[in-house]
């Protein structure tokens, strides 16, 4: 369907992406992209327009109290974080 | 006795005659570690003095004659698993450069399970990044070799784990398969390779490829000892709402059933074009022994099948695009500072994350944008349905399908990795069964030769959803018709 794919359309799903790529990433990027969407194009011809989209029929959204599982450790997760403080997660400021 | 040669039931009989005791088994494996795997390369990291640790005080104990048939089914047991399980405490990094350095704060339900059925897990092994790819080059830090052919890949994305097993350096191993990664590099190393139903097997604490596609399964030397897995992992788990609460039998009292009139279908577009002639005169010689053993076989077709690779690779990118977006360098894992929250993200993202993952996040972003969602996304969905019925359809009229997993005996390093339209078309057999949530396996079943190397040969058994017993039922029997199909590479 697609035969190019433009250079501002790969700066446009690498910021979708939040993916910082260099300009060889870019232009390889490109070409990958047209040879598999190419691949996968012959979906348009297989006639399933009138179909359902899949759905799992037997899953129902299950909910449980808002607690904490006795075997999770706070400290455990925390000691993971790049950046921390007390018990937060630290990121650069947003406002 | 060599006891890196021992399957599951050998290693339980042993254990129950006081022949060995579980510290001479896991001194055995650690030793071949050390002797073997800085050629094969399977393992990325090896939990030496952990398992020592259990493995002596489970030898002080003794071997728990009453508990080892109930709760305690693979007591002593070593194993090793894919690194994309969450394992407590020790190093899981998925294979990538973003997790290089994480340490799992909670463990995955699989490896709870095993571990509390007195299982001693060795080690992490290789994969492609994230479980994404089909050879296992892909893997931020090194390169598996085939144990058969040191120049060749394992297959993947479980190609650490196959190849652990193969070279006799875990007698079972962990893996996941979203479109053929535990079938595939099964069938490339030579071992049993066992992907159960959508939902038969819990996904809590296995990091997310695509949710609807994942699924955790065994890989090990024979049909046996991966039914004796699947036994202990499977299951409902409150914590993965999407396993099923279906009852879980003993899944090895099958293998020993014959296949009388058992109803096989072939299924015509697998044993089309781009089939390796010598691999597939090793599955024709398969289907000859069960058919000699009283199964029918018949061809059936599976029109929408050719469309199995577009499904796939859409709704997976699709998938792949939302679950790594955790990655982020927020709360774990590698993060690249900037004064910039979003310029934060991209830095990090860009410089850890690997090109095949990128490959597949952009393209899973351009697959869900605004403009392409009905062409692709929406598109894939509704042929889902379509392949799905499609599927319930054959197993109207035949119980179980077989056919080939790989096209081709594992390739070289190097040969594909710059060509993703190449490698993606190696898991053009596998990848079906996955957006149909069915159960499959790999089952070896002789040798073809290559430029002077003996490379395995497997054929795939599919089954209707929860039917696992059908494929330990058929994969049984053969093993039985053709013992040498189990063998092992000189190393």
């Amino acid at each position: 369907m697609n035969n190019k794919i433009t250079k501002e359309e790969i700066e446009h799903l690498a910021d979708l992406s939040r993916l910082e790529l260099t300009d060889a990433e870019k232009t390889k990027m490109a070409k990958d992209a047209v040879e598999i969407l190419a691949l996968v194009d012959d979906l348009q011809k297989a006639g399933v327009e009138k179909e359902q989209p899949f759905l799992f029929e037997d899953q129902v959204n299950i909910t449980r109290e808002d607690n904490n599982p006795q075997d999770c450790n706070e400290e455990e997760f925390l000691k993971q974080a790049p950046d921390r403080e007390r018990q937060f997660f630290k990121v650069p400021r947003i406002l | 006795m060599e006891l890196t040669n021992l399957n599951i039931t050998e290693l339980k009989k042993g254990y129950k005659e006081n022949k060995f005791t579980p510290l001479d088994v896991v001194e055995a494996y650690l030793t071949r570690i050390k002797e073997i795997d800085n050629r094969v390369n399977s393992y990325l990291y090896v939990d030496e003095k952990g398992v020592l640790e259990i493995a002596k005080k489970m030898t002080g104990h003794g071997y728990p004659e009453a508990a080892a048939e109930k709760s305690q089914p693979l007591w002593g047991i070593p194993f090793s698993a894919k690194d994309l399980y969450l394992t407590r405490g020790l190093p899981t990094t998925a294979a990538s450069k973003i997790l290089e350095n994480f340490v799992a704060p909670y463990e995955s339900t699989v490896t709870k399970r095993l571990i509390d059925a007195g299982a001693i897990l060795l080690g992490k092994t290789n994969l492609d990044e994230f479980a994404m790819g089909s050879s296992t080059e892909s893997s931020a830090f090194k390169i598996t070799h085939n144990p058969w052919d040191l120049d060749r890949v394992p297959g993947g994305s479980s190609g650490g784990s196959a190849a652990s097993v193969a070279a006799g350096l875990a007698p079972f191993s962990l893996g996941t398969d979203t479109g053929g990664s535990i079938r595939q590099p099964a069938s490339l190393c030579g071992v049993f390779g066992f992907k159960p139903t959508y939902g038969r097997v819990s996904r809590y604490g296995i990091m997310a490829m695509a949710s609807s596609l994942d699924q955790a399964g065994p890989i090990s030397s024979n049909a046996r000892d991966s039914a004796a897995v699947l036994n202990v992992i499977a299951g409902r788990d409150a914590r993965d709402a999407t396993s099923s609460s279906k009852e879980v039998p003993d899944y090895t009292q099958f293998l020993g059933l014959d296949i009388k009139g058992l109803k096989i279908g072939l299924v015509k577009e697998f044993f089309a074009e781009g089939l390796d002639e010598n691999v597939k005169k090793r599955i024709e010689e398969a289907i000859g022994l069960l058919e000699k053993a009283g199964a029918e076989f018949q061809e059936i077709s599976i029109p929408k099948a050719k469309y199995g690779l577009s499904i796939y690779y859409i709704l997976m990118m699709a998938e792949v695009s939302s679950n790594l977006a955790r990655y982020d360098g927020v709360r774990y894992g590698f993060c690249k500072r900037d004064a910039n929250l979003i310029e934060q993200y991209k830095k990090t993202r860009g410089q850890a994350l690997g090109a095949e993952a990128k490959r597949r996040i952009m393209l899973g972003s351009y697959v869900l944008s605004a403009g392409y969602k009905d062409a692709y996304y929406n598109l894939a969905q509704k042929a889902r349905t379509a392949l799905r019925a499609e599927f319930e359809k054959v197993f109207s009229k035949v119980d179980i399908l077989l056919g080939p997993v790989s096209p081709t005996p594992a390739f070289k390093i190097g040969e594909k990795m710059n060509d993703p339209v190449q490698m993606y078309l190696s898991d053009i057999y596998t990848v079906p069964i996955n957006p149909a949530g069915l159960p499959a396996a790999s089952v070896p079943c002789g040798f073809v030769e290559r430029d002077g190397s003996k490379l395995p040969v497997s054929f795939q058994l599919i089954a209707p959803h929860f039917r696992e017993d059908l494929i330990f039922q058929v994969a049984g029997n053969y093993e039985k018709l053709n013992p040498d199909s189990i063998s092992k590479p000189n190393l």
